[in-house]
């Protein structure tokens, strides 16, 4: 109270703090109460990791990298931190010297020189071990008595929990930043961005959420594992694909490798995604594209009849024949026998114009399927360069070639009805401060009218009944595809080698409501011999999984 | 017989020892990290904190048998000692300077921070001054002539903690004595309009100074009102408060506290927050709020200029910085190093402010004798 004018200063200042806390109160119940239950929704999945991870590290001006997680919420990738040892030279006493470089040399399991220099130099800062596990870390520290020994458990190392599931998808970040696979392509979103002046900020890199499901993934590596195993040959790869979004569900090679140790593979070519970085000759699996321009153009219907002149055709200077000897086929049998002849004919009747343009249609001259890096493009010669035996070639999947991807997004076309859907292999991309970025499904281009591409859907189903007597399909579950055997191109002694193929089978299933187009390629199996033979039975092993695990 | 009243309001023992119970308990928990960063023992700030806590005590019973009238004319002797302090911090021996701040002095077995101190002989020079030169200074003209020593004292305080790079603190000084100025009575007016053009043009010299302090100011802006990224420091702090809802993750389980570079001094509301939640929190403020209205409580009932003066500094001292220090941690401030008082770790803060509540109390007895 303030006597002289009556003003009660005291009271003034009471109600200036009263106004102070209440706007804190109120702003903390905004914080604690309002916002409390979207952080708890957020935290749960986001806090584990995080926090963890921000735990273990002394992490202050380096953006912390995003996971990868699966579909199905895997964790498939994270960033742990480890223990680097350094060493202030001037705080080691000479009589501590010997016994501290005995102690570094034995956790490093090799002798280490470089740092006795800089000991006796007196130097400031010598970096001794990187990456050191933190069980080993904790051992010298213990065993150190030097005060000029320093542990930072601050050494970012990108960890993949599942070893190897997955590893061609995900690729690696090696100990320089480089990268491949997801890491690569979405490196920028991943990341972060990082700063040099302490009073700013790093932002933390997104997590990104892949199209892949850890079982299925599971379900055809398992496979491929089991066909290398079987039919001994240079690689296996397979892709499984949602045909209606054009989702990557699974996608893999063998021999494959641990992008954990990715050091033990840097002359090794095992860490090539075959599944996209190889190409090859498809042969019959192409026949997709004659059969349904012939449908699409009306110039056959499954009554035509074709004659196949015996198995045998002298195709404006290109002799081609069949594996069996054919004579009068209907439009289906013509691919339930996959009879060249037969094909090549319809071809002729199509123009090769019109053949070309399907091909183009059904997505075989994109340069680039997915936004993974190092894909093989398909190389198809432009038509106006074609020799006139070309047209023969082309149709029959000769004279060009493809990748396994861009083969089974082709056969995803008659199993969603019609149209080429674009592939994508992340489905969100959970930023830090921001809203999910969600990947929609797009459509490229109609290719098909819904009916035609119900009855190349039946003749493929057919040729899996009839021409492979169903071993492609599991129990209770339809399929339809095509197999493809083509023989290698020597290009030594200039020309095919009957003896070395590559063997394709792309197939969606169930047949007649389709959720899976799965492609499997087998290269150079050992014993040779037809696609039916070494690609079906992985196929099929793939197949019976993912049908049991859907539920189908 | 009637019993006679020992205190006004609550009495302060009680008071201080719902602070000292909330102060070990949160340092219990909140010092662990910092402390097994910095030294690698889990306690060691914790120790200290309960040395200082004990040291405390014993400086709270020697001032509160000050008498504070006696110490009045020493008081510009003991300012003009914090001066000399405050200079000291540059010598390149005395002086340690901490992530770019030279606030400490060293002497040895002691690590002191002047500004701290500064702030107890201001608070008390200031409250000499004013009562010795009652009624002096009508004019606004006289207020700035160089015979106003308290403004030149003050100024020059202010001046040397802002050469230590402790921004805050300066502006602290500052209000001080517009607090004083205030108070006593003199031209109100005058001192709204002086506050708020003080307040531009300290903004207006931040914001386009440059330099790690504009920088700072500008994120904070930016998340205040673009509603862009916190500041590090304050992203962990809102995330622990957000954990914490109403009634915490529970004593010692918080975990975003590791993740704050000051959980022990600056940020340690943050850590209470996530472990004791919402409810508990409104509770730590009321206790800061009762000890205020207690002072103010105590100035009502004396008759006496300078302890009025005195009880309403040291009550303002402390109802802003507790203001200050927690506004940081929710975002309504930009990042400034301001010790939660009587809580956080910062030993020189908390011994000062246990000075200044023996004083306090000191005071206490005096008006209850003349009561009684």
């Amino acid at each position: 109270m303030n006597p002289r004018k009556g003003i009660h200063y005291g009271k003034i200042l009471f109600a200036l703090a009263c106004a102070g806390y209440l706007i804190i109160a109120v702003r903390l119940l905004n914080i604690q109460v309002f916002q409390n239950k979207e952080s708890r929704a957020l935290t749960e999945t986001r806090y584990q990791n995080v926090v963890e991870n921000a735990l273990a590290s002394e992490r202050r001006f380096q953006p912390l990298r995003g996971n990868i997680y699966s579909k199905n919420g895997h964790l498939l990738a994270t960033t742990l931190y480890r223990y680097r040892i350094f060493a202030d030279g001037s705080l080691i006493e000479p009589h501590e010297k010997e016994r501290t470089l005995r102690l570094l040399s034995e956790v490093a399991g090799k002798e280490i020189k470089r740092i006795s220099a800089g000991i006796e130099n007196k130097s400031r800062y010598i970096p001794v071990i990187r990456r050191l596990d933190p069980g080993k870390a904790e051992s010298v520290r213990e065993k150190n008595e030097s005060r000029g020994l320093f542990f930072r458990m601050d050494d970012p190392v990108r960890f993949y929990p599942s070893d190897t599931l997955g590893a061609h998808v995900l690729g690696y970040v090696n100990y320089a930043g480089q990268s491949t696979g997801v890491e690569k392509a979405f490196d920028m979103v991943l990341s972060g961005i990082d700063v040099t002046d302490i009073h700013e900020l790093p932002a933390d890199g997104a997590d990104v959420v892949l199209t892949i499901d850890t079982n299925i993934q599971y379900f055809l590596e398992e496979a491929l594992r089991w066909g290398y195993e079987q039919f001994s040959p240079l690689s296996v790869s397979g892709v499984i694909m949602d045909p209606a979004t054009g989702e990557i569900l699974a996608m893999g090679s063998y021999p494959s490798f641990d992008p954990n140790r990715f050091y033990d593979y840097a002359e090794s070519d095992r860490i090539i995604n075959r599944a996209i970085a190889h190409s090859f000759e498809p042969g019959s699996s192409f026949k997709l594209v004659a059969l349904a321009a012939s449908l699409e153009e009306k110039i056959v219907t499954e009554e035509s009849v074709i004659d196949c002149e015996g198995g045998e055709i002298n195709y404006k200077g290109e002799f081609i024949r069949d594996t069996m000897t054919n004579k009068k086929l209907t439009f289906p049998e013509v691919f339930q026998r996959s009879s060249n002849v037969g094909v090549i004919k319809l071809a002729d009747r199509l123009g090769k114009e019109k053949l070309y343009y399907y091909a183009k249609l059904f997505g075989f001259t994109e340069k680039k399927s997915l936004e993974l890096p190092s894909e093989a493009m398909c190389r198809i010669k432009d038509v106006r360069q074609w020799v006139p035996a070309e047209l023969g070639t082309f149709s029959i999947g000769y004279g060009m070639s493809v990748n396994l991807l861009r083969l089974t997004a082709a056969y995803a076309v008659p199993a969603n009805g019609g149209v080429l859907p674009e592939l994508h292999i992340i489905s969100r991309v959970d930023y830090p401060y921001s809203d999910s970025y969600h990947i929609k499904p797009v459509t490229i281009r109609r290719v098909l009218d819904k009916k035609t591409a119900e009855r190349v859907r039946d003749i493929l189903r057919s040729v899996v009944e009839k021409g492979l007597q169903d071993k492609a399909s599991p129990r209770g579950v339809a399929v339809a595809g095509k197999t493809g055997t083509a023989t290698k191109f020597d290009s030594v002694k200039r020309k095919y080698d009957r003896k070395r193929v590559v063997g394709t089978f792309v197939g969606f299933f169930p047949a007649d409501r389709p959720q899976y187009v799965m492609g499997i390629m087998v290269d150079e199996p050992a014993g040779g011999g037809y696609a039916s033979q070494f690609v079906v039975p992985v196929f099929k092993r793939a197949a019976e999984n993912v049908a049991r695990y859907s539920g189908l | 017989m009637m019993k006679r009243p020992k205190a006004v309001v609550i009495d302060m023992k009680v008071i201080l020892a719902a602070f000292y119970v909330f102060s070990v308990l949160a340092m219990w928990t909140a010092s662990v990290t910092p402390a097994m960063r910095n030294t690698g023992n889990p306690l060691f700030f914790f120790k200290r904190h309960l040395v200082a806590a004990a040291v405390g005590l014993v400086i709270y019973f020697l001032c509160s048998r000050l008498v504070l009238k006696r110490l009045l004319p020493l008081t510009p002797w003991l300012h003009l000692f914090s001066l000399l302090l405050l200079f000291a911090v540059f010598l390149p021996r005395l002086g340690v300077e901490i992530n770019g701040a030279r606030r400490w002095i060293d002497i040895g077995f002691l690590r002191f921070q002047p500004s701290e101190w500064a702030k107890l002989t201001l608070i008390l020079y200031l409250t000499a001054s004013f009562h010795k030169e009652a009624g002096g200074y009508r004019r606004l003209g006289d207020h700035f002539s160089l015979n106003n020593y308290p403004l030149l004292m003050t100024a020059v305080t202010a001046l040397l903690i802002f050469a230590g790079n402790d921004f805050s603190t300066s502006i602290v000084i500052l209000v001080l004595y517009g607090i004083i100025y205030f108070v006593s009575g003199r031209n109100p007016k005058a001192v709204m309009f002086w506050a708020s053009s003080a307040l531009l043009t300290g903004l207006l010299v931040v914001l386009r100074g440059g330099g790690f302090r504009s920088g700072r100011l500008d994120s904070w802006l930016n998340y205040l009102f673009h509603g862009g990224p916190p500041a590090y420091q304050l992203r962990h702090s809102i995330a622990a408060f957000q954990m914490g809802g109403y009634f915490g993750r529970g004593f010692g389980s918080g975990a975003y506290k590791s993740l704050l570079p000051e959980a022990h001094t600056d940020f340690v509301f943050a850590v209470i927050g996530e472990e004791m939640g919402f409810v508990f929190i409104l509770g730590l403020i009321a206790l800061y709020l009762i000890m205020f209205y207690k002072l103010i409580r105590l100035s009502d009932e004396s008759k006496h200029d300078y302890e009025r003066y005195f009880l309403l500094l040291t009550g303002s001292l402390f109802a802003f910085q507790s203001i200050i220090n927690m506004g940081v941690t929710v975002g309504l401030f930009p990042v400034t190093g301001m010790t939660l008082p009587l809580i956080s770790y910062g030993r020189t803060s908390f011994l000062i402010f246990m000075a200044l509540l023996g004083m306090v109390r000191s005071i206490e007895k005096d008006i209850m004798r003349r009561i009684a």
